[in-house]
Protein backbone atom coordinates (compact mmCIF):
# COMPACT_ATOMS: atom_id res chain seq x y z
CA UNK A 1 0.00 0.00 0.00
CA UNK A 2 2.60 2.50 0.60
CA UNK A 3 4.44 1.49 -2.87
CA UNK A 4 0.67 2.22 -4.40
CA UNK A 5 0.77 5.67 -1.79
CA UNK A 6 4.36 6.86 -3.78
CA UNK A 7 3.07 6.30 -7.12
CA UNK A 8 -0.02 8.12 -6.27
CA UNK A 9 1.93 11.14 -5.17
CA UNK A 10 4.10 11.15 -8.23
CA UNK A 11 1.14 10.80 -10.31
CA UNK A 12 -0.60 14.16 -8.53
CA UNK A 13 2.55 16.11 -9.41
CA UNK A 14 3.05 15.50 -12.68
CA UNK A 15 -1.23 15.74 -12.95
CA UNK A 16 -0.75 19.19 -10.99
CA UNK A 17 2.73 20.77 -12.16
CA UNK A 18 3.47 19.02 -15.39
CA UNK A 19 7.54 18.78 -16.23
CA UNK A 20 9.85 16.84 -17.85
CA UNK A 21 11.54 16.18 -14.94
CA UNK A 22 8.62 15.17 -13.11
CA UNK A 23 7.24 12.82 -16.31
CA UNK A 24 10.25 10.99 -16.35
CA UNK A 25 10.78 10.13 -12.73
CA UNK A 26 7.01 8.94 -12.54
CA UNK A 27 7.78 6.89 -15.99
CA UNK A 28 10.84 5.26 -14.59
CA UNK A 29 10.19 4.81 -11.01
CA UNK A 30 6.22 5.36 -10.19
CA UNK A 31 5.75 2.85 -12.62
CA UNK A 32 7.28 -0.03 -11.82
CA UNK A 33 6.68 0.73 -7.88
CA UNK A 34 3.14 0.16 -8.87
CA UNK A 35 3.99 -2.72 -10.79
CA UNK A 36 6.20 -4.53 -7.69
CA UNK A 37 2.85 -3.60 -5.55
CA UNK A 38 0.62 -5.30 -7.84
CA UNK A 39 3.29 -8.69 -8.24
CA UNK A 40 3.61 -8.40 -4.22
CA UNK A 41 -0.61 -8.40 -3.82
CA UNK A 42 -1.21 -11.37 -6.28
CA UNK A 43 1.63 -13.40 -4.64
CA UNK A 44 0.25 -12.46 -1.32
CA UNK A 45 -3.44 -13.34 -2.77
CA UNK A 46 -2.40 -16.66 -4.43
CA UNK A 47 -0.69 -17.53 -0.78
CA UNK A 48 -3.96 -16.80 0.96
CA UNK A 49 -5.86 -19.21 -1.35
CA UNK A 50 -3.46 -21.78 -1.11
CA UNK A 51 -3.56 -21.74 2.73
CA UNK A 52 -7.02 -22.21 2.30
CA UNK A 53 -6.32 -25.01 0.19
CA UNK A 54 -8.79 -22.92 -2.70
CA UNK A 55 -6.29 -23.02 -5.45
CA UNK B 1 3.25 49.77 -34.86
CA UNK B 2 4.02 45.80 -33.74
CA UNK B 3 3.69 47.31 -30.07
CA UNK B 4 0.46 49.34 -30.62
CA UNK B 5 -0.82 45.95 -31.96
CA UNK B 6 0.65 43.84 -29.07
CA UNK B 7 -1.41 46.45 -26.95
CA UNK B 8 -4.26 45.87 -28.76
CA UNK B 9 -4.43 42.43 -28.00
CA UNK B 10 -3.11 42.46 -24.58
CA UNK B 11 -6.52 44.86 -23.87
CA UNK B 12 -8.76 42.12 -25.92
CA UNK B 13 -9.61 38.52 -25.08
CA UNK B 14 -10.81 36.27 -27.78
CA UNK B 15 -14.56 35.24 -27.14
CA UNK B 16 -15.03 31.54 -26.24
CA UNK B 17 -17.79 29.34 -27.90
CA UNK B 18 -21.28 29.51 -26.64
CA UNK B 19 -21.53 26.99 -24.00
CA UNK B 20 -17.82 26.53 -22.98
CA UNK B 21 -17.03 24.10 -20.78
CA UNK B 22 -13.00 23.73 -20.61
CA UNK B 23 -10.43 21.87 -22.90
CA UNK B 24 -10.27 17.85 -22.74
CA UNK B 25 -7.01 18.07 -21.35
CA UNK B 26 -8.50 20.21 -18.84
CA UNK B 27 -10.91 18.05 -17.91
CA UNK B 28 -8.67 15.32 -17.87
CA UNK B 29 -6.18 16.45 -15.84
CA UNK B 30 -9.36 17.05 -13.43
CA UNK B 31 -10.23 13.36 -13.60
CA UNK B 32 -6.73 12.13 -13.01
CA UNK B 33 -6.73 14.36 -10.01
CA UNK B 34 -10.24 12.81 -8.96
CA UNK B 35 -9.29 9.24 -9.04
CA UNK B 36 -5.71 10.59 -7.27
CA UNK B 37 -8.09 11.01 -4.58
CA UNK B 38 -10.33 8.68 -4.92
CA UNK B 39 -7.48 6.29 -4.78
CA UNK B 40 -6.11 7.92 -1.48
CA UNK B 41 -9.11 7.31 0.14
CA UNK B 42 -9.30 3.42 -1.32
CA UNK B 43 -5.50 2.77 0.09
CA UNK B 44 -6.72 4.30 4.37
CA UNK B 45 -9.98 2.54 3.79
CA UNK B 46 -8.09 -1.00 2.90
CA UNK B 47 -5.37 0.04 5.38
CA UNK B 48 -8.42 0.14 8.19
CA UNK B 49 -9.80 -3.01 7.08
CA UNK B 50 -6.25 -5.10 6.66
CA UNK B 51 -5.60 -3.87 10.45
CA UNK B 52 -9.18 -4.71 11.50
CA UNK B 53 -10.33 -8.23 12.73
CA UNK B 54 -12.62 -8.67 9.43
CA UNK B 55 -10.15 -10.40 7.38
CA UNK B 56 -12.76 -12.04 5.21
CA UNK B 57 -12.87 -12.32 0.92
CA UNK B 58 -14.37 -8.68 1.15
CA UNK B 59 -10.55 -7.07 2.29
CA UNK B 60 -8.88 -8.55 -0.85
CA UNK B 61 -11.74 -7.22 -2.99
CA UNK B 62 -10.82 -3.87 -1.45
CA UNK B 63 -7.26 -4.38 -1.86
CA UNK B 64 -7.27 -5.25 -5.66
CA UNK B 65 -9.25 -2.16 -6.25
CA UNK B 66 -7.20 0.04 -4.26
CA UNK B 67 -4.19 -1.45 -5.25
CA UNK B 68 -4.96 -2.96 -8.33
CA UNK B 69 -7.48 -1.46 -10.40
CA UNK B 70 -7.95 2.07 -9.48
CA UNK B 71 -3.98 2.56 -9.58
CA UNK B 72 -3.96 1.56 -13.02
CA UNK B 73 -6.59 4.19 -13.98
CA UNK B 74 -4.37 6.20 -12.45
CA UNK B 75 -1.72 5.39 -14.02
CA UNK B 76 -3.28 5.51 -17.62
CA UNK B 77 -4.56 8.71 -17.20
CA UNK B 78 -0.93 10.02 -15.69
CA UNK B 79 0.63 8.95 -18.55
CA UNK B 80 -1.61 9.88 -21.10
CA UNK B 81 -1.52 13.47 -19.85
CA UNK B 82 1.87 13.45 -19.42
CA UNK B 83 2.87 12.80 -22.79
CA UNK B 84 0.26 15.39 -24.16
CA UNK B 85 1.85 17.95 -21.74
CA UNK B 86 5.53 17.11 -22.51
CA UNK B 87 5.16 18.18 -26.09
CA UNK B 88 3.97 21.82 -24.85
CA UNK B 89 5.71 25.16 -24.87
CA UNK B 90 6.21 25.87 -21.30
CA UNK B 91 7.21 22.55 -20.86
CA UNK B 92 10.32 22.77 -23.31
CA UNK B 93 10.47 26.44 -21.22
CA UNK B 94 11.08 24.46 -18.19
CA UNK B 95 14.67 23.70 -18.62
CA UNK B 96 16.89 26.81 -18.70
CA UNK B 97 18.83 26.24 -21.60
CA UNK B 98 15.72 26.76 -23.33
CA UNK B 99 14.64 30.38 -22.38
CA UNK B 100 16.27 32.06 -24.78
CA UNK B 101 14.73 30.17 -27.54
CA UNK B 102 11.29 30.85 -25.70
CA UNK B 103 11.42 34.31 -24.95
CA UNK B 104 12.40 35.27 -29.29
CA UNK B 105 9.51 32.67 -29.90
CA UNK B 106 7.20 35.01 -27.53
CA UNK B 107 8.72 37.93 -28.89
CA UNK B 108 6.27 40.26 -31.48
CA UNK B 109 9.13 42.57 -32.30
CA UNK B 110 11.36 39.05 -33.71
CA UNK B 111 11.57 38.48 -37.01
CA UNK B 112 12.81 34.95 -36.56
CA UNK B 113 11.66 31.97 -38.28
CA UNK B 114 10.15 30.60 -35.07
CA UNK B 115 8.62 33.97 -33.76
CA UNK B 116 7.07 34.20 -37.08
CA UNK B 117 5.29 31.23 -37.00
CA UNK B 118 4.46 31.73 -33.21
CA UNK B 119 3.27 35.04 -33.76
CA UNK B 120 0.98 34.74 -36.17
CA UNK B 121 -0.19 30.81 -34.98
CA UNK B 122 0.95 29.78 -38.04
CA UNK B 123 1.55 26.46 -35.71
CA UNK B 124 -1.83 26.86 -33.00
CA UNK B 125 -0.50 24.83 -30.11
CA UNK B 126 2.97 22.76 -29.12
CA UNK B 127 5.13 25.20 -31.30
CA UNK B 128 8.26 23.99 -30.23
CA UNK B 129 7.20 19.98 -30.08
CA UNK B 130 5.27 20.57 -34.06
CA UNK B 131 9.15 21.68 -35.44
CA UNK B 132 11.03 19.35 -33.87
CA UNK B 133 9.50 16.55 -34.12
CA UNK B 134 9.03 14.00 -37.42
CA UNK B 135 5.51 13.40 -38.61
CA UNK B 136 3.65 10.04 -38.02
CA UNK B 137 3.97 7.42 -35.29
CA UNK B 138 8.01 6.96 -35.51
CA UNK B 139 8.69 10.58 -35.59
CA UNK B 140 6.55 10.34 -31.87
CA UNK B 141 8.54 7.57 -30.57
CA UNK B 142 11.81 9.34 -31.82
CA UNK B 143 10.87 12.50 -30.17
CA UNK B 144 9.92 11.35 -26.49
CA UNK B 145 13.38 8.93 -26.63
CA UNK B 146 15.24 12.17 -28.13
CA UNK B 147 13.29 14.07 -25.28
CA UNK B 148 14.56 11.74 -22.46
CA UNK B 149 18.10 11.97 -23.43
CA UNK B 150 17.51 16.28 -23.20
CA UNK B 151 16.29 15.37 -19.40
CA UNK B 152 18.92 13.29 -18.93
CA UNK B 153 21.49 15.67 -20.03
CA UNK B 154 20.11 18.58 -18.61
CA UNK B 155 19.88 16.94 -14.87
CA UNK B 156 23.60 15.81 -14.78
CA UNK B 157 24.56 18.63 -16.48
CA UNK B 158 26.15 16.92 -19.14
CA UNK B 159 25.43 19.40 -22.20
CA UNK B 160 27.76 22.63 -23.05
CA UNK B 161 26.47 26.07 -24.30
CA UNK B 162 25.61 27.08 -26.49
CA UNK B 163 23.50 23.93 -27.59
CA UNK B 164 23.29 22.80 -31.20
CA UNK B 165 20.38 20.70 -32.92
CA UNK B 166 21.33 17.45 -32.82
CA UNK B 167 21.22 16.84 -36.34
CA UNK B 168 21.07 19.27 -39.73
CA UNK B 169 17.20 20.13 -39.74
CA UNK B 170 15.17 17.99 -42.39
CA UNK B 171 13.27 20.08 -45.40
CA UNK B 172 10.35 17.01 -44.38
CA UNK B 173 9.32 18.92 -41.44
CA UNK B 174 8.94 22.31 -43.48
CA UNK B 175 7.13 20.49 -45.82
CA UNK B 176 4.89 18.18 -43.84
CA UNK B 177 2.69 21.90 -44.05
CA UNK B 178 3.75 24.09 -46.46
CA UNK B 179 4.23 20.85 -48.94
CA UNK B 180 0.51 21.00 -50.09
CA UNK B 181 0.15 24.59 -49.69
CA UNK B 182 -1.06 26.05 -53.31
CA UNK B 183 0.29 29.46 -51.94
CA UNK B 184 4.06 27.21 -51.88
CA UNK B 185 3.85 25.25 -54.40
CA UNK B 186 2.52 28.17 -56.93
CA UNK B 187 5.20 30.44 -55.64
CA UNK B 188 6.72 32.14 -58.70
CA UNK B 189 10.18 32.10 -55.90
CA UNK B 190 9.90 28.40 -55.47
CA UNK B 191 8.70 27.07 -58.53
CA UNK B 192 11.90 26.56 -60.15
CA UNK B 193 13.44 25.12 -56.48
CA UNK B 194 10.83 22.83 -55.89
CA UNK B 195 12.65 19.31 -57.00
CA UNK B 196 15.55 20.73 -54.59
CA UNK B 197 12.97 21.45 -52.03
CA UNK B 198 11.28 18.14 -51.79
CA UNK B 199 14.63 16.13 -52.56
CA UNK B 200 16.55 18.33 -49.55
CA UNK B 201 19.36 19.38 -51.98
CA UNK B 202 18.52 22.48 -51.11
CA UNK B 203 17.45 23.55 -47.16
CA UNK B 204 14.89 25.52 -46.44
CA UNK B 205 16.55 27.64 -44.14
CA UNK B 206 18.84 28.50 -46.47
CA UNK B 207 16.79 31.20 -47.42
CA UNK B 208 14.84 31.15 -44.28
CA UNK B 209 17.19 31.33 -41.41
CA UNK B 210 17.59 32.60 -38.97
CA UNK B 211 14.91 29.86 -37.12
CA UNK B 212 16.07 31.30 -33.45
CA UNK B 213 18.16 33.93 -32.41
CA UNK B 214 21.92 33.55 -31.95
CA UNK B 215 23.26 32.16 -28.97
CA UNK B 216 26.28 33.52 -26.30
CA UNK B 217 29.09 32.32 -27.00
CA UNK B 218 29.34 30.86 -23.24
CA UNK B 219 30.78 27.57 -22.47
CA UNK B 220 29.73 27.35 -18.73
CA UNK B 221 26.57 25.39 -17.63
Amino acid sequence: MILVLVFNLMALVVLIHENPIAFTLFMFAGQPLFVLALVLLVGALAAELRARRIF
Amino acid sequence: MILAAGAAAGELSVPLPHGWIGTTSQWMTGFGIGLVVLNLILLLFAWYRVRGADQGPSVWGWLLVAVGLVPLMVGFVTFTHGLESSATVSSCSSCHTMTPFVRDLKDVKSDTLAATHFKNRYIRENQCYSCHSDYGLGGTIQAKLAGLGHVWRYTTGRYTLPIKIAAPYPNSRCLGCHGESQRFLNSPTKKDMLPDLMSGKTSCLDCHAPAHPEQKKETRR
